[in-house]
């Protein structure tokens, strides 16, 4: 077990590797950089802010000086837009901010998404059955930025009871958990229910059935820890989205979070804020993604890691 | 290799378990340090002791006053720092950082006299070797500065910038503490207004050099203007409070709180202003109200009260390649300038303050001739294009209508696209471009050799003719601004000649001239003059933000105790 | 438990029973357990329509997607304009129907091509497991990670020029199958490649889960090959997961596109799209106009309504199939 955690961080370093040298080609193949604005900016004073960056030197040392600075110095690099900030700095700060949105957001949607979809799947084509399609479909089809502001207008604007935008409060992280919420709770409860509803018709569930077992016994023992797997694949997928944050979430209601900045770190040609975050994002995936291989494991025990 | 699978499950578990808990962990141990967050939205009790003002803002990327280039910057750069002089409500320069001035009769040496009892916020008082020291920092080519230029009417100033001389040489020397002595290249009456500009403010030596990047964070951060920085949580909210040791009146506003929003957050500033939590909607970068609720406000009796409109020097207009055979005719362009109704494209489709422009240069600007000017009429417009050869737009080629993409800029896109067809029937097609993308095409070869129209824009720095008819609209400086392709001799002589006139009322006649000329000639379409539309809260006094970037007049402002 | 509306399980079992090799068999039993289904019939009778509206829209549109009348801007529904009017005082119900054109295409060539690359993937890495696992799953991290935004950005920006610059052959036919396509061929491209990791992960997890059964081995030892126990046996039990991300997955590029329109690289206008519709009236509500945002978003969730009812329905009616080809070691 501890080699094959231990083989699964070790990989990291080879992943990491290949996504600076993926984003850093794609970066320097796509057209703009990171100081035009608006109101034109002379060339001059453009060429004087690569040479200040280190941005005239040929691409192969750009390339070799950033991982220099990585592994010799923990340094990420300055910002190009935020010029008095580095990447770390502005990571640790904002990272945690969409973290715990993400967090907030999956609990409701685990806690509210999976029970929908077993609830539908033991009472197929009730109206429960209906009722959740249809939930699902409303979550799945008005995106946060329409749902947001819906949800400010009632419940900041109308009613006041929550505010409209900022994060300073356990009050702020509200809407925006549930606005984000909305999307991965849908997709669990239809995940669940497509997938229980599979397994509710097997065999060996018939067997249980026919022992003579409650119905809610059978759906808890036998059949949802086999349908959960898909459900924790997609989960897993969910959560590492979420957790790296929502850009429309994070701007409907301004919230200072890394979705929100990593977008415009791409729009702006912010290139070390672009790497930096999306070296971050692979951290992210790949823990998730070795928690949800565990969990695999855990849920089916035939399943082995050696 | 056979493992117990009960072994294996407690182990996946116990890992599970660790991950989860790191990650929340990150998450929770900084939720539980916000709870300190500043007082609850919606509590609108004003106490007459500490005036408090409440605006929207948006992240600036930097506070260096010689970095600075973005409204965001230089909204806050402005209130903490002082320079050399303001502009009064007239547009004549008074002194500010400097008690007085004297110019040689030649117009090439300007002697700056500091004022007694300026002083820095921790209490050093403001040298002349502060501005002198600033300047030659700003001009060097190893700083970067965007706005370097500034310094090019100035001795030596462009070839410093160009990297041919050391930044030493610069026509900038402090004789004694109080005493700036500026010497000149060549005349420049305008050089009171470009002191104004942020990139002549002075600057501490020590703090630049002693924290380097990070001087202007709010622990680092030293400035001589009526309020310092108190805090700067990134992303969150600046916080600046009354400096006690300013040496001019004392701003009855104490505190200023900026909420920071996402840029384009029209929305939810809005939103913040409805549910109490700041005090206007603001003047600045974004801050114009969102066409969708428009509508909406106007017809409310509360807010339709507290709407202001608030005239802004800058005019959006499209710049006409003139490479382009055919649009080398100017009554091509004239044709399609006059076939717009810019007033229908305002307050019907964009929903937006503006003023229709038929002119390129704003109010404010001396020598604009707006009556010299074509005026919108679609009778004259075809004729026009009769005349040029393309009767109902036959024969006409195909052009292109290039943007960055914003909700606005598409409507006046699509809007643009229609009206010419249908006034003149011309073809337009519309090309919308990434932001980065658009920036950097506009100053290529493919924008020179196949572009037709794009959209643009300019404000000005500091409102004096020179920079609009010399920094942007002279040949010689068009490659390096718009790119426009436009040359025109006779302009081009009398901006040159304005430049260096030191008499005002040639200097005004000339421009003048030169718009007349412009006005003739018709390079690009104007589309309209900026202005700012807001709602301010009633308790809220003297908030009129400058017709310059729109910055807040804090020290004018007071909130009304309730 | 079960309504009429449906077979009792133990019809479907007896079907499923009954075995037989006929491989037409299923989709004719498909067929008609599908067509005693109301409701499932709704749901495809709505995706009929939907794409013959988007097809036919020239006939089926009462106004020009793009006349614009703008005395008559933002007005709400009327006789003359059943949904209303949009900022620039278009017809919404033309531009929706010309705008699902735009966003059905985009939606469902996209999930074609998405399918096509993540279900192999994800079945060799679960089936194969090892280094063969390691390797695509580490590949399927990599590109998961990375920041699609740019590859879109690039792949869509690259396309544009490169199809302007008027060369012969290869790229004139691919200029004018992007002319035909309103811009969107640099669109498809760059959504389907950032797109198909999920279907990857998900056919995996199921794989890695399904491989571990008696069925499997019994398969092995009677000699079956790999690609026809994946095929036979595998795929099918994966069959639900990937209807469902199908299904829910034509939406989210639907979404996606309003994102691209948001950094300016969605369809160029004056074409309409629903997501760019949406992305407009995003917050038209509050301004008192919220025929703007009930039109686009309401036919969003019709499709996502009618493909979840259709997707279901496939699934039922696949079900003994499926079961037959699991049936041993269940």
């Amino acid at each position: 077990m501890t080699r094959y955690l231990f083989r699964r961080v070790l990989i990291l370093l080879p992943v990491w590797l290949a996504v600076y040298t993926l984003t850093f080609t794609l970066y320097h193949v796509t057209p703009g950089g990171p100081w035009d604005r608006e109101k034109p900016v002379p060339p001059q004073a453009i060429a004087q802010l690569n040479q200040k960056y280190g941005l005239d030197k040929p691409l192969w040392q750009q390339y070799l000086d950033y991982l220099a600075g990585v592994f010799t110095r923990f340094d990420f690099g300055p910002s190009y837009s935020r010029q008095s900030r580095n990447v770390s700095e502005i990571i640790a700060d904002l990272f945690p901010v969409s973290a715990r949105i993400g967090m907030l957001a999956m609990l409701l949607a685990v806690g509210l998404g999976i029970p929908l979809g077993v609830l539908a799947a033991s009472h197929h084509h009730s109206i429960a059955d209906r009722a959740s399609m249809l939930i699902a479909v409303f979550g799945v089809s008005v995106p946060s930025f329409v749902v947001g502001p819906i949800l400010i207008w009632i419940f900041a604007l109308s009613l006041a009871w929550l505010p409209p935008s900022g994060i300073d409060t356990w009050r702020h992280h509200l809407l925006p958990a549930l606005t984000l919420s909305l999307f991965p709770m849908a997709l669990l409860a239809r995940a669940t229910r497509a997938s229980l509803l599979e397994v509710l018709a097997a065999d060996y569930v018939r067997t249980a059935r026919s022992k003579g077992l409650r119905e809610a016994l059978v759906i808890r023992r036998h059949a949802l820890r086999n349908a959960l797997i898909p459900v924790v694949t997609i989960g897993g997928i969910l959560l590492a989205e979420v957790l790296v944050g929502s850009f429309y979430v994070e701007t409907v209601f301004a919230i200072p979070g890394i979705g929100r900045y990593f977008v415009t770190s791409v729009t702006s040609r912010d290139y070390p804020v672009l790497m930096g975050v999306t070296l971050l994002m692979t951290t992210v995936v790949a823990l998730v993604n070795l928690v949800v291989d565990l969990t695999y494991a855990y849920l089916d025990p035939r399943i082995r890691y050696g | 290799m056979y493992r117990s699978s009960a072994g294996v499950r407690r182990g996946s578990l116990l890992f599970i378990g660790l991950v989860v808990g790191l990650l929340a962990g990150a998450g929770a141990l900084p939720a539980v340090a916000a709870q300190t967050g500043p007082a609850a939205a919606g509590t609108l009790v004003r106490q007459a002791a500490v005036q408090e003002v409440r605006l929207p803002g948006v992240e600036p990327p930097t506070l260096d006053p010689g970095l600075a280039e973005d409204l965001a910057a230089v909204e806050v750069i402005k209130q903490l720092f002082d320079g050399l002089v303001e502009l009064d409500a007239s547009g004549n320069p008074t002194g500010a950082g400097a008690a007085s001035w004297t110019i040689s009769s030649d117009g090439l040496t300007y002697t700056f006299t500091l004022r007694n009892g300026a002083t820095w916020s921790d209490g050093r008082p403001v040298t002349a070797q502060d501005y002198a020291w600033a300047w030659k920092r700003n001009v060097s080519p190893a700083t970067a500065s965007p706005y370097a230029n500034a310094f090019f009417p100035i001795k030596n100033g462009q070839a410093i910038n160009d990297g041919e001389l050391d930044p030493e040489q610069l026509g900038v020397q402090a004789t004694d503490d109080r005493t700036l002595v500026v010497t000149l290249e060549r005349p420049a009456s305008y050089f009171l207004s470009l002191a104004t500009t942020w990139t002549l403010f002075p600057l501490r030596q020590d703090i630049v050099e002693g924290y380097g990047d990070r001087w202007t964070e709010a622990a680092n951060i030293v400035s001589n203007g009526p309020f310092t920085l108190r805090e700067w949580q990134h992303d969150t909210r600046i916080v600046l409070e009354r400096n006690e040791r300013y040496w001019g009146p004392k701003p009855a506003i104490a505190r200023a709180t900026y909420t920071l929003f996402p840029e384009d957050g029209a929305e939810q500033m809005l939103a913040a202003y409805e549910a109490g939590e700041i005090d206007t909607t603001g003047a600045g970068v974004g801050s114009s109200l969102p066409a969708s609720q428009l509508d909406r406000i106007v017809a409310d009796p509360v807010l339709s009260q507290q709407l202001k409109n608030f005239k802004q020097s800058g005019t959006y207009f499209f710049i006409v390649n003139h490479r382009r055979p055919h649009f080398q005719d100017v009554r091509v362009r004239k044709a399609i300038g006059m076939a717009l109704n810019r007033r229908e494209l305002l307050d019907d489709v964009v929903k937006q303050a503006g003023d229709p422009a038929s002119g390129i240069q704003p109010e404010g600007i001396l020598g604009r001739q707006p009556a010299a000017w074509p005026k919108e009429d679609t009778a004259t417009a075809r004729q026009l294009m009769t005349d040029a050869g393309y009767p109902n737009g036959e024969g006409f080629p195909e052009i292109t209508l290039t943007f960055a993409t914003s909700a606005t800029t598409r409507l006046v896109a699509e809007y643009t696209q229609q009206r010419l067809k249908d006034v003149l029937g011309i073809t337009v097609k519309l090309e919308s471009m990434e932001n980065a993308v658009f920036l950097r095409w506009r100053r290529g070869a493919e924008w020179e050799r196949s572009g037709d129209l794009y959209r643009a824009s300019w404000f000005s720095d500091y409102e004096d003719p020179e920079n609009w008819y010399n920094h942007v609209w002279d040949s010689e400086s068009d490659p390096g601004v718009y790119n426009a392709g436009w040359q025109n001799a006779e302009f081009d002589r009398l901006v040159r000649q304005a430049q260096l006139e030191t008499d005002t009322a040639r200097r005004t006649a000339l421009y003048v001239q030169a718009d007349q000329a412009m006005a003739a000639d018709y390079p690009h379409i104007p589309l309209w003059h900026d202005e700012i539309r807001s709602l301010v809260k009633p308790y809220l006094k003297g908030y009129v933000p400058a017709r310059v970037l729109g910055v807040t007049p804090l020290r004018a402002m007071s909130v009304d105790p309730r | 438990m079960a309504e009429s509306a449906s077979l009792p399980p133990l019809a479907r079992t007896a079907r499923g029973a009954g075995g037989g090799g006929n491989p037409a068999g299923p989709w004719r039993m498909a067929w008609r357990q599908l067509s005693r289904d109301k409701l499932a019939l709704f749901g495809l009778a709505v995706l009929a329509i939907l794409l013959l509206a988007a097809a036919f829209a020239e006939v089926v549109a009462p106004y020009s997607p793009t006349q614009q009348n703008v005395a008559l801007a933002r007005r709400g529904p009327s006789a003359a304009y059943w949904l209303g009017t949009d900022e620039l005082g278009r017809d919404m119900l033309s531009r929706l129907i010309y705008g699902a054109r735009v966003s059905l295409s985009v939606a469902i060539v996209a999930q074609v091509v998405i399918l096509l690359i993540g279900v192999p993937v994800g079945a060799a890495a679960g089936y194969f497991g090892g280094w063969v696992d390691t390797l695509l799953s580490r590949t399927v991290d990599v590109l998961y990670s990375f920041p699609d935004l740019l590859l879109i950005i690039i792949v869509v920006t690259s396309m544009r020029a490169a199809l302007k610059a008027e060369s012969g052959g290869v790229l004139a036919a691919l200029a004018s199958l992007d002319a035909a396509l309103a811009g969107m061929l640099g669109i498809f491209l760059s959504l389907a490649l950032v797109s198909w990791l999920t279907v990857a992960r998900l056919v995996r997890g199921q794989v890695l889960s399904l491989k571990e059964r008696e069925l499997v081995e019994a398969a092995r030892a009677i000699g079956a090959t790999h690609g026809r126990i994946i095929a036979r046996h595998l795929l099918p039990n994966v069959l639900p997961a990937i209807v469902v991300a199908a299904t829910l997955g034509i939406p989210r590029v639907i979404l996606i596109e309003a994102a691209l329109s948001f950094i300016g690289i969605g369809v160029q206008p004056p074409t309409p799209s629903w997501g760019a519709m949406i992305l407009a009236g995003s917050n038209a509500a509050r301004g008192g106009n919220p025929h703007l945002i009930l039109g686009p978003a309401g036919a969003l969730a019709l499709t996502v309504l009618a493909c979840n009812i259709v997707g279901d329905a496939l699934l039922e009616a696949f079900d003994p199939w499926m079961r037959r080809a699991g049936r041993i070691g269940r």
